[in-house]
Parts: structure tokens; C-alpha cells; sequence
């Protein structure tokens, strides 16, 4: 799975290159924000926009994220789009997570 | 007025399921289904397809996953079936939780979910070595 990723203060921005983001995706999420984290990366902005579709695989990938870094104002997710923001609501996760209409959003909210 | 129906077979290879999927969003489209009902079915397809994939077939190639989509007047009827293992729990799951309980968030479970809130009716039924998920969405 493609991504990219930019330092913003303390705040690591990283964003989805991928419309799909689903098990028919191949790659290393989970292992790669692992990655992240263990580098001592704890606040993080995870951008969606380019997402155009989620599965349940995906969900569980954000989900295991936001248990490795055990708070949710730590994890923040942005530019879910259409169908993706259903997919959210439609299985509460939009109550997990905390949504932001876009990385400017995310990242105020996350440095205040 | 008749049935329409479509028979779509896939080899058991995730990479395949998207096409289904697809397949199955452009059918709701003729169905003259909202396009955000299009894109939950075909997600509940995508969801029954790699379900059968990596779970019936143990992300075996060589298997077949069949998708028997039916248009009548008043609903959609989407089967899905695999020769492989049968699905354990195929009944809906119990998907209360605490939101701000961050430990105990579910993993799974998440696309059975997924299906049945999507859904009017979903029945699984496994014999012959046959499994069939059965999505009906009425119209």
C-alpha cells in the first residue's frame, strides 16, 4: 500500500496514496504504523482522502493502530469521503474515531 | 415481469473480488438503487467474497466463488457460495461496544456487520459441501 508520510511539529502526517484501502490491497499497513510508532511517532494524522472505498479489513487496520497508541487524541483521521464516511457510520467506528474534514483540521485540532 | 439474473464466477483470489463487486454496483444501477445503496451492496458483495476467499478456502487459489445476482420488481437477491470450510458464526454478530473503551474495540466481526445492517434478510446455509450466503435487499 502506497503512502506518505511529513513531519508537522510533533505531529506525523501520514497519507493513503491508494483509492482502495481493503483486503485486496496488498502490503503492510498495520506493520508499517507499527513501524511508525515504535519510532516514536505518537501523534498521528492519517489522511483518507484518496480513499474511495473500505472494507472491513481496512476498518480493522485503524483500529489496531488506535490500540497501539491507546488514546484517541492521538490518532486522528481525516478527509473521509461519500461512501468511505458511511462505512464509518454504519459500524460506529465514526464514534471511535476522531474525524477531521482535512489535514489543516486534523492538525489544529492535534496541536491545540 | 421475470427475474433477471446473473451467474459471475471468480477464482479464490482476493485480488478478483473488487471485480464482482463492481460487477454487482453497476447491476444495482439498473435496479435504479440510490448510488449510496450501490456502494453497500457491493461492499456486502466484496465482504461474502473475500469472507469465502480467506476463510472457506484458507487464501487457496484454485476455487471457485460464485455470485448469483437476481433483480425482481420488488428486490435484490445476491447469493454467494464456496465449497470450502463453512462459516462458524454465520449469525449476525454481537456488535455492542464501547466506543471510548480503545482495548476492547472489535477486529472482527466488522464485515458480517457490515452485512446484516446493510440487508433486509440474510440467511447462510451450508450442505453438499456447498455454502451459500443469501443478501436480499428489497426494493
Amino acid at each position: 500500500m502506497e503512502m506518505k508520510e511529513r513531519k508537522e511539529g510533533d505531529a506525523l502526517i501520514v497519507k493513503i496514496l491508494e483509492k482502495r484501502f481493503a483486503a485486496d490491497v496488498p502490503g503492510t499497513f498495520k506493520e508499517d504504523m507499527a513501524d511508525r510508532i515504535e519510532k516514536g511517532n505518537d501523534r498521528i494524522v492519517l489522511d483518507i482522502s484518496d480513499v474511495e472505498f473500505i472494507d472491513s479489513a481496512g476498518l480493522a487496520a485503524l483500529v489496531y493502530t488506535l490500540k497501539l497508541l491507546q488514546q484517541k487524541d492521538k490518532f486522528l483521521i481525516c478527509g473521509a469521503q461519500g461512501p468511505v464516511k458511511n462505512v464509518f457510520e454504519l459500524t460506529r467506528m465514526d464514534k471511535v474515531f476522531q474525524m477531521y474534514a482535512d489535514e489543516e483540521a486534523a492538525i489544529a485540532a492535534l496541536t491545540t | 415481469l421475470s427475474t433477471s439474473r446473473v451467474k459471475l464466477l471468480i477464482d479464490s483470489i482476493l485480488g478478483h473480488a473488487s471485480l464482482v463487486a463492481e460487477a454487482v454496483k453497476g447491476m444495482c444501477s439498473v435496479a435504479n438503487l440510490s448510488s449510496e445503496d450501490a456502494s453497500l451492496l457491493s461492499l456486502c458483495v466484496f465482504e461474502a467474497v473475500t469472507n469465502s476467499i480467506r476463510h472457506a478456502y484458507h487464501d487457496e487459489p484454485d476455487h471457485l466463488v460464485e455470485v448469483v445476482f437476481s433483480l425482481d420488481i420488488d428486490q435484490i437477491r445476491i447469493e454467494v457460495s464456496d465449497n470450502g470450510d463453512p462459516m462458524e458464526q454465520p449469525e449476525e454478530p454481537d456488535f455492542n461496544f464501547d466506543p471510548d473503551d480503545i482495548r476492547n474495540l472489535p477486529e472482527g466481526g466488522m464485515g458480517l456487520h457490515i452485512i446484516y445492517e446493510t440487508m433486509d434478510q440474510v440467511a447462510y446455509e451450508s450442505s453438499d459441501r456447498k455454502n451459500t450466503l443469501t443478501m436480499i435487499k428489497e426494493l
